[in-house]
């Protein structure tokens, strides 16, 4: 009723046909490319990864060609403030951020530690979602 | 900011849930209004003057002016 989406009627059976062409067609692309970088076994690896990508695919294909038809947005939505948190929460995460990225160069240049980049890109994926996860139930506990 | 949001809907017998309704926004945001923790944006306030039919300034008192 309030912070809120409001549901119309369903969306035609074309756009759910479109979203499921394009959410397969695309992780099926994204296995076909990353099956390119593999020596070997490349059948697996073009079936884990679109496998492992299908579903973010398909929710981005409902994204695209389903969601006009299901949602709309509110007129209201920056009234909330649950987005007012949101913004201190992402805003504080990105500053965070900035410190832990400045620190950890400083620490891998002092130390001549390696990490591999895709290890380190998860880890700081994981530290800013869950640095805004915390800092928006913060303020959602304080404005309770 | 200091406001008569609460004491102003309570006079109409209205639920925050129904103020909520009435003005677009969420619950938890006509508490946090009330609570002063949540200064409303500008639209949000003329939308609240025309809820209860007064002026913004009936409803919110600036800090400096208490």
């Amino acid at each position: 009723m309030t912070t809120r989406t409001e549901r119309r009627r369903k969306a035609p059976p074309s756009a759910y046909v479109a979203m499921l062409i394009t959410g397969a067609l695309a992780a099926a692309a994204l296995g076909g490319v990353a099956a390119l970088f593999y020596a070997e076994n490349r059948l697996m690896v073009f079936t884990v990864f679109a496998v492992c990508t299908a579903g973010p695919m398909f929710a981005l294909s409902w994204f695209v060609f389903v969601s006009r038809y299901m949602v709309t947005s509110d007129p209201h939505a920056e009234d909330n403030v649950e987005g007012q948190w949101y913004d201190k929460a992402t805003s504080g995460a990105f500053h965070d951020f900035l410190i832990v990225a400045g620190l950890g160069c400083v620490v891998l240049a002092l130390t001549r530690f390696e990490i591999a980049g895709s290890t380190l890109l998860v880890l700081l994926l994981v530290f800013i979602m869950a640095d805004a996860a915390i800092r928006y139930a913060v303020l959602n506990r304080r404005g309770a | 900011m200091d406001n008569r949001i609460a004491e102003r809907r309570g006079d109409r017998s209205w639920s925050q849930a129904h103020l909520a309704q009435l003005l677009g926004v969420s619950r938890q945001t006509v508490i946090s209004i009330e609570r002063g923790r949540f200064d409303p944006s500008l639209p949000l306030a003329f939308r609240l003057a025309a809820v209860f039919e007064c002026r913004i300034e009936d409803l919110f008192t600036p800090d400096a002016l208490e």
